[in-house]
């Protein structure tokens, strides 16, 4: 049974562009680490929204190939970035295991992100932010 | 009875002995009510046999109230068609018996409201800690809604026919003289207790749909957050007194606050961005917002700050935990969810309901 570990917590060098005015925060910071994530993601084949506003969350994208249906929001943390991702995919509810599409999809979002000479020390959760948690190189695998 | 009611008077009972007035009284008294009683069983007979065409002959007022007493004994010999088959006698029972179904009616929306009103709960519930399942049950209502509106577009007359369809259907459940009266009392009584009923529960769906909109949307606001952390542990945690000060400023009313069935299960905005889904406690702070939100959304794990703090809210840092499945439902679910979904009581449950009581992962 292979152990999928959703989340990713890595360093990156982008340049910030949150907008603030002289009050608040107007536009909240990670949008282009989340346009550039979505480049790579598209150049791997799927179909990816542009980046959606969340707010104090983030910035969300969703990924969508023939079969598979992924969510992804990007929190910007600087110098920590934060990726969760969802494995939305209709009508495979039934299956219990964690599906291989969406094991080869972290893989190949891992492997752009090590390839991508902006994203440093890439680790991947199952449990982001639990206290107990080893977290580990790679999203699937022991 | 007749002869009773001729002959009343003081002195001897029907059994032929002194009669003191204490008795007469008290037998006068049950007399009357029994004649007021028949009267107007019989008034309301009487009505029926004139709507139903039927010819009763009553012509005196004894004549009526003899009927009426026969109707309420059941006595065979009444001046009246055997009650079994008698169309007055069927009228009068189905009225009854329609009435009497109005009352089960209300009592069964109630409680079809109830069921549907927790079944809907507990798919929320099971959509909001991303039971796989319920989404796609709504991706797949989703997709029928579409086909059928695909399918109105090329055959707009297949819509006309449904619209017919469902109103003659409604027609039938709603309006006793959509139907004929059926042969037997029995059979008749059956059909009108059935329309009967499905009247009292329109009723009570109006009545709620009508009184609970209001009433759910009035919960707005009533939100509260469950608990906030001491500023001293923010401090311990290395924030800066000021970035406290700001992280203690009201949360912005533009902001996007708390949704409880996230945005990205593709819901309607209709929903998705409305008071039953967007949990926006008033009054809280920025920390209490993001703090509440990281207990009830497990996706959720920071949010950026001005860069004039140089830091940014992180629940790991603060050491934070999450509530469990049930917490994190009952607490992420804005107050006119639970008015609409578990009644006021809930609403109202949630605003006496103190976490720090809850022992465990709840």
């Amino acid at each position: 049974l292979v152990k999928v570990r959703r989340d990713a917590e890595f360093l990156y060098d982008f340049p910030e562009d949150q907008i603030e005015d002289d009050h608040d925060i107007v536009q909240f910071g990670g949008k282009g680490v989340t346009e550039a994530i979505a480049r790579m993601i598209r150049g791997l084949g799927y179909q990816v929204s542009d980046p959606q506003d969340e707010d104090f969350k983030g910035w969300a994208l969703n990924v969508s190939d023939r079969r598979s249906e992924f969510w992804l929001r990007f929190s910007d943390l600087r110098p920590t970035g934060i990726l969760v991702t969802s494995d939305l995919t209709f009508p495979l509810w039934l299956w219990p295991w964690p599906r291989r599409a969406y094991v080869d999809f972290l893989s190949q979002l891992d492997a752009e992100l090590r390839r991508d000479g902006r994203f440093r020390e890439i680790k991947w959760f199952a449990n982001y932010g639990s206290p107990t948690e080893v977290p580990s190189i790679r999203p699937a695998g022991d | 009875m007749k002869g009773r009611l001729d002959h009343i008077g003081l002195g001897r009972d029907g059994m032929g002995r002194e009669e003191t007035m204490a008795h007469f009284l008290a037998r006068r008294r049950w007399e009357q009510s029994l004649a007021e009683g028949a009267e107007a069983l019989a008034h309301k007979a009487y009505g029926a046999a004139i709507r139903a065409g039927e010819d009763l002959r009553l012509p005196t007022t004894r004549d009526l109230i003899d009927y009426g007493i026969a109707l309420q004994k059941r006595k065979p010999g009444a001046p009246a068609p055997p009650l079994k088959r008698s169309r007055t006698g069927k009228d009068v029972a189905g009225d009854l018996a329609e009435d009497v179904g109005n009352v089960v009616g209300v009592g069964r929306g109630a409680l079809n409201s109830a069921k549907g009103l927790a079944d809907g709960a507990v798919f929320l519930a099971r959509l909001r800690v991303g039971d796989r399942r319920a989404e796609a049950q709504v991706k797949h209502a989703g997709g029928r809604a579409i086909d059928y509106a695909a399918g109105a577009l090329s055959d707009p007359e297949k819509v006309v026919d449904d619209i017919n369809e469902v109103a003659r259907r409604a027609r039938i459940a709603l309006d006793p003289r959509a139907t004929p009266q059926a042969l037997t009392l029995p059979d008749e009584v059956q059909r009108k207790f059935g329309v009967g009923m499905n009247q009292g529960e329109l009723i009570f769906d109006a009545a709620s749909a009508v009184v609970g909109g209001p009433l759910a949307k009035g919960f707005k606001g009533l939100e509260r957050v469950s608990k906030t952390i001491p500023a001293e542990r923010y401090l311990a945690a290395g924030y800066k007194p000021e970035t406290l000060a700001y992280l203690d400023q009201p949360y912005p009313s533009t902001g996007m606050a708390s949704h409880f069935v996230g945005r990205r299960y593709g819901l309607p905005k209709a929903f998705t961005d409305s008071t039953y889904n967007v949990l926006r406690p008033p009054g809280a702070s920025r920390r209490q917002m993001y703090e509440e939100h990281y207990r009830v959304d497990d996706r959720f794990h920071g949010a950026k700050l001005p860069a004039e703090f140089a830091q940014h809210w992180s629940a790991k840092r603060l050491g934070l935990e999450r509530y469990g499945p049930n917490g994190q439902v009952w607490y992420g679910s804005p107050a006119p969810l639970k008015a609409r979904v578990g009644g006021a009581g809930a609403a109202m449950g949630s605003l006496a309901y103190d976490p720090s009581e809850e022992d465990g992962d709840w």
